[in-house]
């Protein structure tokens, strides 16, 4: 990563690359291509992320490369030299990056580089993961010297250079251990998870809450001031409808996205990811999946594309498949959006976090019950292993956790965002159209009665407001996107849904986000049937809109009922932990199980799941009473 | 010579040796890539609140195991 | 769907717009997309 300044992601677990990357560097004029490898624990790989650097290794893809440089953890010497000795059968030029040197200096075993080097007879240059500090030297290395095929080393040579260069430590009370003596211990090590997890959801919360007022402020204001500057047409719908709306739901997740992955990231970074794997193995592995599941899956709440790539640190195929089927059940970021606009709006902000782990604990129960389910069925057979190592605590790398969210960050601005603006302008697009102009004389003919009325000039602009809206919810009571809602609404009307959720939830496949500013269109109006409607009806107060969680406690359907209420909310949000709506997902799913028939399966399955799940929510709740009646 | 034992029955809070390990397949492979040499010391850290996997200390880290792989690792007492 | 429609100046200023929005969407996903993360790996042209 700091050879070429570009944000690749060392961390301190399995599974952090994957895949190869390549990036470039020049030093000292001679331009050198750098490419990152995915760890490696000895020449006869044991799951597919391994294959693919034995194959780099030996070019299999392309040619091979000029020097290799291996980075051995310095606390593992004798382990690391004798894997290093058997990298010298491969014939290729070498160079030795001794990193965590400082790790192990801090346990009392630190290496002495320049003593190794002459033991080894391979150039020895110290680094640190989370610093340039040798780098510097390595790029010089790399382009001054000539590095040298070595010859390999016999085991006990190894173990007694390993002896002589590091001292042998008692197992000292470091910190690491007295950490783990807690994290770890009997009966204290999975509450105290479930506390670590319960807290980072809590704290994704409340830590986005202020974000989302903000913005919606920032979003009226903008609105109010296209307001002033057009007359009302399609120009001025389309702006703050379409356009303005459109990118301030982008921006309105940020906080929340940025805030998750860099928690995420924390934890990693720090090395209590494998503590967690190590907690859950037994039961992971009950299900059908592998320990080495966790990180593809704990990966996943952020954004399931990365989880289902790190799938390939998973040695057995079958566990592989059935962590990648599931993985799209991890909650994940797209919908935190979803789950924080329909909480706020419906629910005390006591229940909050307590809801929203609720919601991840249903998308990883269900994951649980699909994998036990798959893995006594078509995926029946074999078992993965664990072999993981439990690394040394250290405190993350800031740098790296910048990088990682920045990565993240960019990622979601581009790809996400181009979709949620799309998505935002074809259904501003499809609610605005059709025009008829019978509706308009009607509400012409509204105004032209109020025209003739005595009123003061506050009283008047209200009761014209009144009309503008009524208008405007009359059209999109008859356009097109309403005409495909009501279409398809019976489907959903088990769930409680209305024409308009209908479209949010279609309009959501894109891009979960999408539904977000899909309700900033619907539900900012009222459901107004336009022959039905007139002047009498002003003398009902306007309500003062004052962002999206207001306007969806406040919306009605034609028969006056409640759009939403906190039940069908609820139903709304279990529908969206369970449902597969991510394209891009899909496409991964495809490209590691390379055929059609899984990503096929997993929306199939999880689209049924989501629609069975909204639907009990909403009976089950109706019968105890919190439905909408009739 | 010493009794002899798999790795997956010597009980936490003991250090034992390494003899050999069993099999020549690709998880004794690996086993054997990860340190697990005949006269490697290997300490028993702790067993995870089910009873799997098991944390063991050797060749100065730490490294998670599930039975079914430690039970291929043969130890004794350490003839040191 | 029959009938006229209300038009004024702004629904062709409105639909150029979404055609515009639509365009530079799409343009920037072609130009800013995904790195090496999720794009065809070289590499997997094995199997497993």
């Amino acid at each position: 990563m700091h050879l070429t300044g570009s944000l690749q992601r060392p961390v301190n677990f399995p599974g952090s690359s994957v895949e190869m990357s390549q990036g470039r560097v020049r030093i000292e004029g001679t331009e050198l291509t750098v490419v990152d490898l995915p760890g490696l624990g000895s020449l006869q790989p044991i799951s597919p992320d391994e294959k693919v650097t034995i194959a780099h290794l030996r070019g299999d893809d392309g040619a091979r490369p000029d020097v290799i440089c291996a980075v051995i953890d310095a606390s593992k010497l004798s382990v690391e030299l004798q894997f290093v000795s058997e990298l010298t059968s491969l014939g290729l030029p070498m160079i030795v990056a001794l990193n965590k040197n400082d790790v192990a200096r801090a346990e009392g075993r630190c290496v002495d580089p320049a003593a190794l080097e002459a033991e080894i007879g391979i150039r020895v240059i110290e680094t640190d993961g989370r610093s340039p500090r040798g780098t510097q030297l390595l790029g010089q290395c790399l382009v001054r010297d000539e590095p040298a095929c070595p010859k390999g080393l016999p085991r006990d040579l190894i173990e007694e250079i390993a002896d002589r260069l590091q001292a042998q430590s008692e197992p000292r009370r470091t910190l690491t251990t007295r950490l783990d003596d807690v994290l770890l211990q009997r009966w204290l090590g999975l509450p105290i998870l479930a506390l670590v997890i319960f807290g980072m959801f809590q704290l994704v919360y409340s830590g986005a809450d202020p974000f989302v007022g903000w913005v919606e402020m920032a979003q009226g204001w903008l609105s109010g001031l296209v307001e002033g500057g057009v007359g009302p047409g399609a120009l001025r719908s389309f702006l703050i409808g379409g356009l303005i709306n459109g990118v301030f739901s982008v921006f309105v997740f940020l906080p929340q996205i940025m805030l998750l992955i860099a928690l995420i990231a924390i934890l990693e970074g720090t090395g209590y990811m494998a503590r967690a794997a190590f907690l859950l193995d037994r039961t992971l592995s009950r299900f059908g999946l592998s320990g080495r599941s966790f990180v593809p899956l704990a990966s996943s709440f952020a954004c399931a594309i990365p989880g289902i790539l790190a799938s390939r640190i998973i040695d057995n195929e079958r566990d592989r498949i059935a962590t990648i089927v599931v993985a799209p059940l991890m909650s994940c970021s797209a919908r935190l959006p979803v789950y924080v606009v329909l909480i706020g709006a419906f629910f005390p902000l006591a229940w909050s976090g307590l809801i929203l782990f609720g919601l991840y604990a249903l998308g990883i129960v269900v994951a649980a019950a699909v994998a036990w389910c798959l893995r006594r069925t078509a995926l029946k057979g074999g078992q993965s292993t664990l072999l993981m190592e439990l690394p040394t605590y250290q405190r993350p790398s800031l740098r790296v956790v910048f990088s990682q969210v920045w990565i993240a960050t960019r990622e979601f601005l581009i790809l996400a965002g181009t979709i949620i603006l799309a998505t935002s302008v074809v259904i501003w697009l499809l609610s605005y159209y059709p025009r008829p102009e019978a509706i308009h004389a009607k509400f012409e003919e509204q105004r032209r009665s109020l025209a003739a009325t005595v009123l003061d000039p506050t009283q008047r602009n209200r009761q014209l407001d009144k009309i503008a809206a009524a208008e405007a919810a009359a059209f999109s009571e008859q356009s097109w996107l309403a005409h495909i809602g009501k279409a398809i609404q019976p489907a959903f009307a088990p769930a409680g849904f209305d024409w308009r959720t209908t479209i949010g939830v279609i309009a959501a496949f894109p891009a979960r986000e999408a539904i977000i500013p899909t309700y900033g269109i619907l539900y900012s109006l009222g459901d107004i049937d336009a022959g039905a409607y007139d002047l009498a009806s002003l003398d009902k107060p306007v309500e003062e809109v004052a962002g999206l969680r207001s306007v969806l406690r406040e919306a009605r359907r034609m028969d006056g009922r409640p759009a939403l209420n906190p039940l069908i909310a609820l139903a709304l949000m279990v529908f969206f932990a369970l449902c597969s709506q991510c394209v891009s997902t899909l496409g991964a799913i495809r490209r590691e199980t390379r055929s059609w028939r899984w990503p096929a399966f997993t929306f199939g399955y999880m689209t049924v799941l989501a629609w069975v799940g909204a639907v009990a929510v909403y009976q089950i709740g109706s019968l105890m009473g919190y439905g909408l009646g009739s | 010579m010493a009794s002899q034992q798999t790795l997956d029955e010597v009980l936490p809070g003991c250090t034992i040796c390494v003899v050999r390990v069993e099999g020549d397949d690709a998880l004794s492979r690996r086993l054997t890539s990860l340190g697990f040499w005949p006269g490697t010391a290997v300490e028993v850290v702790r067993r995870a609140p089910f009873g799997d996997p098991t944390q063991f200390s050797l060749r100065g880290y730490r490294l998670a195991l599930r039975r079914s792989e430690a039970v291929r690792v043969i130890v004794g007492q350490a003839a040191r | 769907m029959t009938g006229s429609w209300s038009f004024t100046w702004q629904d062709p200023v409105a639909l150029a717009l979404v055609a515009l929005a639509l365009l530079a969407a799409w343009w920037l996903r072609r130009r800013l997309g995904r790195g090496s993360k999720c794009e065809e790996c070289p590499a997997k042209k094995d199997h497993v």
